[in-house]
């Protein structure tokens, strides 16, 4: 089995977040198409978040208006992460 | 003065999952009390609480509205949804814009927060969901009632500790009464069940090891509960129009501050919030034939409560029936006013004194009929329901059985 790409992980995580199968998901697909207000966007950056270990930062998060923005964004920030916010002691 | 009644009744509690069942309960003298199910009480001082049992979140919601309930909207959602659905009201978009949700809580989504700090604090995990929030807020159960049935009148969430829901269905009431609304869905929610909050009731040292035994000598203290209860509240007129069945008035409503201690209560701060809704319901000492205490089973409250009630009673304390239902359904908290409403409006209407349970023996500091161990059979006129919370907060409302 080959491993998973960047963008097959983001549309993944799309897709059980809208639950929904992702083969109805491309890198095409708006956000507006797919219905979705703003606490599922905050619950899909959380997600993506979550599965890639990242921090998006407010201004990345709302650029990303479609699935294909959402696999670019994501992109960038894995070849240069930020530095994680501190945990306290 | 518009006269304000009760039209529906919805409990979630230790002792009944709806208002029948919680009724039944009241009347058998239904023990409540339990070792805590939803956290590792191994290693605290007290194990027993008043859970809700058999409570299935999933039959209630579908998976993507819980993503945004904590547990305490849960439950008062739930009961708000019994009693709009006893009130049978035939709703329109008007009636609807004049109806508001008026609800207590001390403690919001504590069980949320504690599970969530936990993941951060301990698990150093660097993001915290974002229905954290939402889900955390106070008003939460108040909005999500507003959001299901789409009321759109005066609605929010007071937190006034163990007094919350109390304040919350007197400012209901008086928002009805005052014209403000002509319906209100009110009452409270609690969860408190949660690692973190029980150690700090646990340094409290007011948790009875064993159960709670109001009024009574050897008594130990309190147990924690959860429940959700709510009223539905309209007028009189409102209600004769729609032929709705009526189970109480609620005629007066009374608060009053100690400003004395955070947590060492002040039977003067007592009396004056029974003695404000009296006069507010422009009742008569005499007309009163049942006092739901606050009655919460420590030793402070219970001889204050006692001192409390011989200042506004006199003599007559002696021999008028109080009890405390949190021997049942233990304390929870937030929502104790709003159970221990539906317990007063029960009794008004079925001609019962609810029992103080575990009673085992009297306490000269509490010469009070407290009703001991069993319920009994009585004709009611008008009752009182005592909320007096830490920080000196009370508030009192004041009911009448409804004759038509």
């Amino acid at each position: 089995m080959s491993e998973e790409t960047t963008a097959q992980r983001v549309i993944r995580v799309i897709a059980k977040n809208k639950k929904m199968p992702p083969e109805q998901l491309s890198p095409a697909t708006q956000f507006d198409e797919l219905e979705m207000d703003s606490l599922d966007a905050l619950n899909m950056i959380f997600a993506l978040e979550e599965e890639f270990n990242i921090s998006i930062p407010n201004e990345d998060a709302v650029r990303m208006k479609s699935v294909g923005e959402a696999i670019s964004g994501v992109e960038q920030l894995l070849a240069a992460p930020p530095p994680t916010a501190p945990s306290p002691s | 003065m518009r006269r304000v009644v009760v039209t529906g009744v919805g409990v979630l509690s230790a002792i009944g999952n709806n208002a029948a069942e919680f009724r039944a309960g009241l009347q058998e003298g239904r023990a409540g009390i339990a070792p805590i199910t939803q956290t590792d009480m191994s290693v605290f001082r007290f194990r027993n609480g008043a859970e809700v049992r058999g409570f299935d979140p999933a039959s209630h919601f579908t998976e993507s509205h819980l993503g945004w309930l904590d547990r305490f909207a849960q439950l008062g959602l739930v009961a708000a949804r019994e009693a709009v659905a006893d009130a049978a009201v035939a709703w329109t978009d008007e009636r609807r814009a004049r109806t508001g949700v008026i609800t207590g809580s001390c403690l919001g989504g504590i069980t949320t927060e504690d599970a969530f700090y936990f993941e951060i604090y301990h698990d150093h995990r660097p993001r915290c969901p974002p229905t954290a929030i939402p889900r955390i807020m106070s008003n939460a159960a108040a909005s999500q009632v507003a959001m299901e049935h789409k009321f759109t009148g005066a609605t929010f969430t007071t937190s006034t500790a163990c007094s919350s829901s109390n304040h919350a269905i007197g400012h209901a009431f008086w928002l009805v009464r005052q014209g403000v609304l002509d319906m209100a869905v009110t009452g409270g929610s609690e969860a408190p069940m949660a690692f973190g909050h029980l150690r700090a009731w646990e340094s409290m040292r007011v948790v009875a090891g064993d159960t709670c035994r109001p009024f009574s000598k050897g008594r130990t203290g309190m147990i924690l509960g959860e429940g959700g209860a709510m009223l539905v509240l309209e007028t009189l007129e409102s209600a004769r129009a729609r032929d709705a069945k009526i189970y109480a008035e609620i005629a007066g409503f009374g608060m009053s501050a100690d400003a004395h201690h955070l947590t060492q209560p002040l039977p003067e701060g007592a009396a004056r919030a029974m003695n404000a809704a009296l006069d507010d319901a422009q009742m008569a000492r005499d007309e009163v034939s049942y006092v739901n205490a606050h009655g919460t089973g420590t030793q402070a409250n219970d001889s204050t409560e006692t001192k409390a009630l011989r200042l506004v009673f006199g003599e007559r304390a002696g021999t008028l029936p109080v009890s405390s239902t949190k021997s049942m359904h233990g304390h929870t908290l937030g929502a104790a006013g709003a159970l221990e409403a539906v317990a007063t409006v029960f009794a008004l209407r079925d001609g019962f004194l609810p029992p103080t349970i575990n009673f085992v023996e009297r306490d000269p500091a509490c010469d009070l009929d407290v009703v001991p161990n069993e319920a009994r059979a009585a004709e009611l006129e008008s009752a009182l329901s005592n909320s007096f919370a830490f920080g000196g907060l009370n508030a009192v409302l004041a009911f009448r059985r409804f004759r038509g």
